[in-house]
């Protein structure tokens, strides 16, 4: 197990990302200790705040049932951003080194990874500040003990849903179907699951020997991971795919060699761990949305502006940035075959802004909310296909760094260049400048008429535009390839 | 059919290519062997203008590869794992390559028919490209090279991670093409396997052609000395 550790870290320090990117691992690891400082304080702040938002109500109990909260958002920002350490064991198959043991290393290395600092410095403050002091001592040592167990939960059920339930994304959306609907009962006061929560964590703090309850959950959670784990450690489990998109796709080939080019991204994009996981991004993009559409007419309209940009614009922003990088491993293919360079670009234009249509037609419905949402959602919809696409795909063309597809987007670097932090400036600095235009102009409404106007001109001389982006392309291209090949 | 003149190719401080003049005319097959690094991929990716040519020109029927693509209509090639899409399978990768060329299904059927005892079941069976062996993700190269009936077809080590049936198949496949009027040009390290197939033989070192000859039959034995010296 040692051994595995030390060639973990040897892993990490010899990465490319450690060697060739120290300074954004500084900046993370600052702000990482900022995150600690901030949910240090809210812990040992959250009597006050729970006094102030919910008087009346008993401290420790209604502490415990928003830990429920705490707990969901807890799994699931570990879903998305934590990476278990999972070694690449296929060298070590044929070692003399057990199975059990590659299995057991990453449930066990999860355990000390840097995020689970974050429950303790939550729990700890809160525990020392009120229920140490106003609760028997084997009740609170009982009460700090299961809640300490559902975090050890929390850690090993991540693991199962990276190895399992990521190809499952129906069980992802129930997760946070269960969220939300749960949170909406409590906001409306029938504290439906966090109250029952907050009662068997109290029920088991006042008899401790149902601690034994908490402790075999951790067992089972332990045990599914290490299931779960198993199963991926035989090749032929591996390597047993499904084939998805074969027929569904086809009608697609129809439309000449833009339509055959249109589907084989479509299949990189279905067949590929990394740009399905770059895809999940869209529902941060949509829980946004919901946010400020649920606002309904008190929504500021600059907001409704900006979360249109967002939502007809989704394959733009998540998985456009890397537009090339992602064909990087065999953009050989695509130079050296008998496929036009303008076509070539052209797929992929409109993919991206066939996309912002489909968002587009979901958020139709928001008409009933606020009748404005529709009609600003249809000018972004323009401006985004006339000009974002239009400007993203011009900046991809300094994309040199191929992606590795098989991989997960979560907390992943690989590929990233500065091109995918400076990709923000001249999209939003389009947005900003037409807001400053509309501002000049004295009324901030204006803006609906310039998004679409210049949208619409952007559409209209769409072929024109990918001729001078094919022109930048057919430069670009050797360095491009040549970059792409130093893997 | 293909011209290069006064072409060199640098990367930093080396010169990987370096070649005043060379002529591959229409009905050549072409081998191009050489040591490690001796520049035969350089060689065969400028031709295919996947790589630009520090100076000089390649030029493809007279005009220049890197000008216009219409080089891409006549020109078949396999140089390694980077012309094949992962995700795809096989048949779906052959399906794509098809229908570039303006070729239909019943095209690649029939052309899978012709030459079915050159692959296995691994083109039916629903396996990504990803999941084949290096022979087989070769073999699906090779064919998808072949498949449009190329007027030239540029191979880049086609034997290497072939069973002992499948060198010979595509040895006769080779033959038979540059029998029926393909030209080609072949890199490859297997001396006896390229001087079986080829007409004219370019040996390169240091990025320099140090021997041009017409295949005789005792060409064999000839850069077998060269190259044990």
């Amino acid at each position: 197990m040692l051994k595995l550790l030390q060639l973990q870290i040897k892993e990490s320090l010899r990465s490319n990302f450690w060697q060739k990117r120290l300074w954004l691992n500084i900046v993370l690891a600052i702000f990482g200790l900022y995150l600690l400082l901030n949910i240090a304080v809210l812990g040992y702040m959250s009597d006050n705040l729970i006094a102030k938002q919910f008087p009346g109500r008993d401290l420790v109990v209604t502490f415990t049932s928003l830990l429920l909260y705490f707990f969901l958002t807890d799994l699931l920002i570990r879903f998305i951003f934590v990476k278990v350490p999972v070694l690449s064991i296929r060298p070590f198959l044929t070692l003399p080194v057990n199975r059990s043991t590659l299995i057991h290393y990453p449930l066990i290395r999860s355990i000390t990874t840097f995020y689970n600092l974050f429950p303790p410095l939550l729990i700890i403050p809160f525990f020392f500040k009120v229920i140490w002091l106003s609760y028997p001592v084997l009740f609170s040592i009982t009460w700090l003990f299961t809640v300490l167990c559902l975090s050890l939960i929390n850690i090993f059920l991540n693991v199962s849903l990276k190895k399992y339930f990521l190809k499952q994304p129906l069980l992802i959306l129930i997760l946070l179907a269960v969220i939300g609907i749960s949170l909406n009962f409590d906001f409306k006061g029938h504290y439906f699951l966090s109250g029952y929560f907050s009662r068997a964590i109290m029920r088991v703090a006042s008899a401790p020997l149902l601690a034994i309850i908490p402790i075999a959950m951790v067992i089972l959670a332990y045990i599914l991971g290490y299931t779960i784990l198993k199963r991926g450690t035989y090749m032929e489990e591996n390597s047993a795919i499904k084939i998805r998109g074969t027929s569904v796709f086809s009608l697609l080939t129809q439309f000449g060699e833009t339509g055959i080019l249109i589907r084989t991204e479509i299949l990189l994009i279905i067949r590929n761990q990394r740009p399905r996981s770059t895809l999940m991004f869209t529902l941060f993009i949509f829980v946004y949305a919901w946010t400020i559409y649920n606002q309904g007419k008190q929504a500021h309209f600059p907001a409704l502006m900006f979360v249109g940009f967002l939502l007809t614009a989704p394959l733009s922003i998540t998985y456009g940035q890397y537009t090339f990088a992602w064909e990087g491993r065999f953009f050989d293919f695509y130079l050296a075959n008998n496929i036009s360079p303008f076509s070539y670009l052209r797929a992929k234009y409109i993919l991206l802004g066939s996309s912002g249509i489909i968002t587009f037609l979901i958020t139709l419905p928001f008409v009933f909310l606020n009748y404005q949402i529709a009609l600003i959602n249809m000018v972004m919809l323009l401006y985004n296909i006339g000009i974002t696409s239009i400007i993203l795909l011009f900046i991809c063309t300094f994309n040199t760094k191929s992606l590795d597809l098989s991989s997960t987007q979560f907390m992943n670097y690989q590929g990233m260049s500065l091109n995918q932090w400076l990709i923000v400036i001249p999209l939003f600095s389009g947005v900003a400048l037409i807001f400053l235009v509309a501002w000049l102009l004295g009324n901030i409404e204006y803006t609906t008429w310039i998004f679409g106007i210049t949208g619409l001109l952007g559409i209209i001389f769409h072929r024109s535009l990918l001729r001078l982006i094919t022109k930048q392309f057919i430069r670009r291209k050797y360095t491009m390839a040549c970059n792409f090949r130093q893997i | 059919m293909i011209e290069f003149n006064n072409i060199t190719k640098v990367y930093g401080k080396k010169t990987a290519l370096s070649v005043d003049q060379l002529h591959i005319n229409k009905r050549q097959c072409v081998g191009i062997v050489g040591n490690n690094g001796a520049g035969k991929t350089t060689m065969l990716s400028l031709i295919l203008d996947l790589i630009k040519a520090t100076t000089g020109i390649v030029r493809f029927k007279g005009a220049p590869v890197s000008v216009s693509d219409d080089w891409k209509n006549y020109i078949g090639s396999y140089l390694n794992e980077g012309f094949l899409i992962p995700f795809l399978t096989p048949f779906e990768y052959l399906e794509f390559v098809a229908s570039l060329h303006g070729r239909n299904r019943s095209d690649l059927d029939s052309f899978l028919i012709d030459n079915a005892s050159f692959y296995n079941d691994d083109i039916h069976s629903g396996k990504f490209i990803r999941q084949l062996s290096s022979g087989n993700k070769n073999k699906i190269g090779i064919l998808a090279a072949i498949l449009a009936s190329p007027e030239l077809i540029i191979l880049d080590e086609p034997f290497a991670n072939l069973d002992p049936g499948s060198q010979a198949w595509l040895k006769d496949k080779l033959r038979n093409l540059y029998n029926s009027g393909a030209t080609m040009i072949i890199s490859s390290h297997d001396l006896r396997h390229v001087t079986d197939i080829c007409s004219r033989i370019i040996v390169l070192e240091e990025g320099k052609i140090v021997m041009d000859v017409i295949t005789g039959s005792g060409t064999l034995n000839e850069l077998e000395s060269y190259f044990r010296r």
